[in-house]
């Protein structure tokens, strides 16, 4: 099937290793204030009025790194990448991508201040997030539930 | 759209895993399509029926509302 733009079936186990790290980083770097020091770089912004700020890139690399797992776990081929599950990639990104914009304006209307702003940040993980959970519920889970009714011999 | 999938499976003896891997696809694939959610592609319709040693008529079939 035309799965040319899918990263090769490896990267799916990449991610999920890295995807640890990356979580964690990313709590301490919330809750605990935690910071990498080799990761300051001093004078990165200079604002109008002569002041020198220095920046520390932690925070950045909890966010890409776990960015980069999602993006590994959602869009590596599966072993056998065949039409149907060609077909359900493609339903679970239209699916995802309704979702997360419902989900957003829910959350416009009900979350406000300091609240909204956690909220929309964690929400640029929300589309790879839903996609993610659609797609395996799809292919692994689904049948499993059918099975259990007895309506497929599975085996 | 009707399939006999599951009883030419069943005369031949083959799990889905079996006729998954005899045709190239997922065992997802099969299983969705002996659910009737899943229309194959005329490759694929072609393929089986090949495998079965019978006509696609033989193995799929219109239903009322197609």
């Amino acid at each position: 099937m035309n799965s040319k733009y899918l990263l090769p079936s490896g990267f799916k186990l990449i991610g999920l290793i890295l995807l640890i790290p990356c979580l964690v980083l990313g709590f301490w770097v919330v809750f605990y204030d935690f910071n990498f020091k080799f990761l300051t770089i001093e004078n990165f912004r200079s604002i109008e009025n002569d002041l020198v700020t220095s920046e520390n890139f932690t925070n950045e690399l909890a966010i890409i790194g776990t960015m980069f797992c999602l993006f590994c776990i959602a869009f590596s081929r599966q072993k056998i990448e065949d039409e149907f599950i060609f077909r359900v990639r493609l339903e679970s990104l239209l699916w995802a991508t309704y979702l997360n914009i419902f989900l957003l304006i829910g959350i416009t209307l009900t979350v406000y201040s300091f609240a909204f702003y956690m909220v929309i940040t964690n929400m640029m993980f929300g589309p790879l997030l839903l996609f993610i959970a659609r797609f395996n519920y799809i292919l692994y889970l689904k049948p499993l539930f059918l099975a259990g009714k007895g309506e497929h011999d599975e085996k | 759209m009707k399939n006999r999938i599951r009883i030419e499976r069943a005369i031949h003896n083959m799990t889905q895993a079996d006729l998954a891997e005899k045709i190239g696809v997922s065992r997802q694939t099969i299983n969705a399509m002996e659910a009737d959610k899943y229309a194959p592609s005329v490759v694929l319709a072609l393929r089986l029926a090949a495998l079965f040693g019978k006509k696609v008529e033989e193995i799929f079939e219109l239903e009322d509302g197609n």
